[in-house]
């Protein structure tokens, strides 16, 4: 192919890597349940970083593009195995062992569960609020909604999180 | 309080495991981005060979039995005509050079590599070619095609011929080649308009990933046997192509060869058995992984052609 494929990474594109890989990958293990996939697809956004960095390195906000990226992957590999996923959910510990998340394992586990027990609109504003530290405003714009369906979708997730007994009461005063 | 959700997210998550080498992801971004642009530039391309080709089917059929004759040993003409199902690809070095027994991957009279030295149109008759563009499950209309012919000249010999010996090849395939190319343009230039104006189908993005692949691979001149975009056993040959070939020859004529199999050939690229098109050919749901075509990933062309003498 050219000769750009030969030359070696551009260092602003590995530092961008380094501070960003790790956070998109924990995104979308978060998002779904699924340690191998997440790491699949968090590949597969950061080659779409490499193919389009000259773009991408212009952006206001490229940390956030990428999240985007790796988030409509999921979704959209979510709904090809749609059928696959509610099988699963037909038995919570069959569900459980496929997703790689063990219910019984303490907090950590119980809190990935109850966030896979979200709907993917709730579990994506939480996860992109709370774990990967995104404004509301990006998270309207990754996600193109407008910042009060961040909101709602945010106080709903938290409301599950609440009633799975996973959240302090006061939690809901953060939410801005 | 949101910083004990962060932790408890930040523990939810677990231990993570190294970054895959930054390298590699660079290497498959930077192919990607060529051959979109390679892509962009292939409706432009394809044309202008369209009007040039036309051109030279005009201007060389009444003399082509002629040039054909010139160009190899006693050849004659060869019609192209739909194949049968392309069937599976020789799966192993043996099935390569003394075909698998089967009608899928005939018994070779020539295996060399060879250099394309130069292709020409030739007009043909009217061919019900009834091909499908998979997955669009659009059928092309079945048209007058344009059979392309190839000298090749033998530059490393496994058996069947000697070096610098030249041989007629037939391919059929261009036309078609390029009207499934137009059809896949079409429909990605569909999908990328739709992904830019919201409200957006969520599987629009996977059909836009789906139909660049298949355009990468039809781009590689329909190479791949899975593909049903042409059925016929020819490869679309290129001038300066550098291939290491099985080859039968034409039922129609015992002077014009033809691959023994849509995929019983390799390309070689930089002096290396082309990694795209190993890529390519991975990038094909139900392509099987063949212990052949791990052999060619591991080896260069000399230590396949070696290994291809070995298992004669």
């Amino acid at each position: 192919m050219g000769s750009g494929t030969r030359q070696p990474p551009p260092g602003d594109l590995a530092t961008f890597y380094v501070d960003q890989f790790d956070r998109v990958r924990g995104s979308l293990v978060l998002f779904t349940g699924d340690r191998q996939l997440a790491e699949e697809l968090a590949q597969e956004a950061f080659v779409r970083v490499c193919q389009h960095w000259e773009r991408v390195r212009t952006m206001d906000a490229p940390g956030a593009w990428v999240h985007r990226v790796g988030i409509n992957l999921a979704i959209s590999r979510g709904r090809q195995t749609r059928s696959e996923v509610r099988a699963h959910h037909r038995l919570r510990a069959e569900r459980a062992a496929v997703l790689d998340v063990d219910p019984s394992a303490g907090t950590d586990g119980a809190l990935r569960s109850a966030l896979l027990d979200l709907g993917p609109d709730e579990r994506s504003v939480i996860v992109l609020r709370f774990y990967a530290d995104l404004s509301v405003a990006q998270v309207a714009t990754i996600l193109q909604i407008p910042e009060g369906t961040v909101k709602t979708r945010t106080r709903a997730g938290l409301a599950a999180l609440r009633a799975a007994g996973l959240l302090a009461a006061e939690m809901e005063e953060d939410v801005r | 309080m949101t910083d004990d959700l962060r932790r408890d997210l930040d523990r939810a998550v677990g231990p993570v495991d190294g970054r895959p080498e930054l390298a590699d992801l660079w290497r498959s971004g930077r192919r990607r981005r060529a051959r979109a642009r390679a892509a962009a530039f292939g409706g432009v391309a394809a044309a202008l060979v369209l009007l040039v080709a036309g051109a030279l089917v005009v201007t060389q059929s009444a003399d082509d039995a002629e040039r054909v004759s010139s160009a190899g040993p006693g050849p004659a003409t060869c019609t192209p005509a739909p194949a049968p199902e392309a069937g599976s690809p020789p799966r192993t070095v043996e099935s390569f050079v003394r075909g698998d027994g089967s009608s899928a991957v005939l018994k070779p009279r020539v295996v060399a590599r060879v250099k394309v030295v130069r292709v020409w149109p030739v007009p043909v008759p009217h061919v019900d070619s009834g091909v499908l563009v998979a997955p669009l499950g659009r059928s092309l209309p079945s048209q007058p095609t344009t059979e392309r012919r190839a000298e090749l000249v033998v530059t490393d010999p496994v058996f069947g011929v000697s070096a610098g010996e030249r041989l007629v090849a037939s391919d059929s395939a261009e036309r078609l080649r390029m009207a499934a190319t137009r059809e896949l343009q079409r429909h990605i230039d569909d999908l990328q308009s739709e992904i830019e104006h919201p409200p957006v189908r969520a599987e629009a993005a996977a059909e836009l990933r789906d139909a660049q692949e298949r355009l990468q691979v039809v781009q590689l001149s329909e190479r791949l046997s899975p593909i049903p975009v042409v059925r016929t056993p020819c490869h679309s040959f290129r001038a300066g192509d550098e291939l290491i070939v099985a080859l039968i020859t034409s039922r129609r004529s015992k002077d014009i060869y033809e691959l023994t199999n849509p995929s019983s050939f390799f390309l070689i690229t930089d002096g290396q058995l082309s990694p795209e098109l190993d890529a390519a050919r991975r990038s094909v749901a139900g392509w099987p992984d063949t212990p052949l075509a791990r052999l060619a990933r591991r080896s260069s062309p000399d230590e396949l052609i070696a290994a291809l003498r070995a298992a004669r």
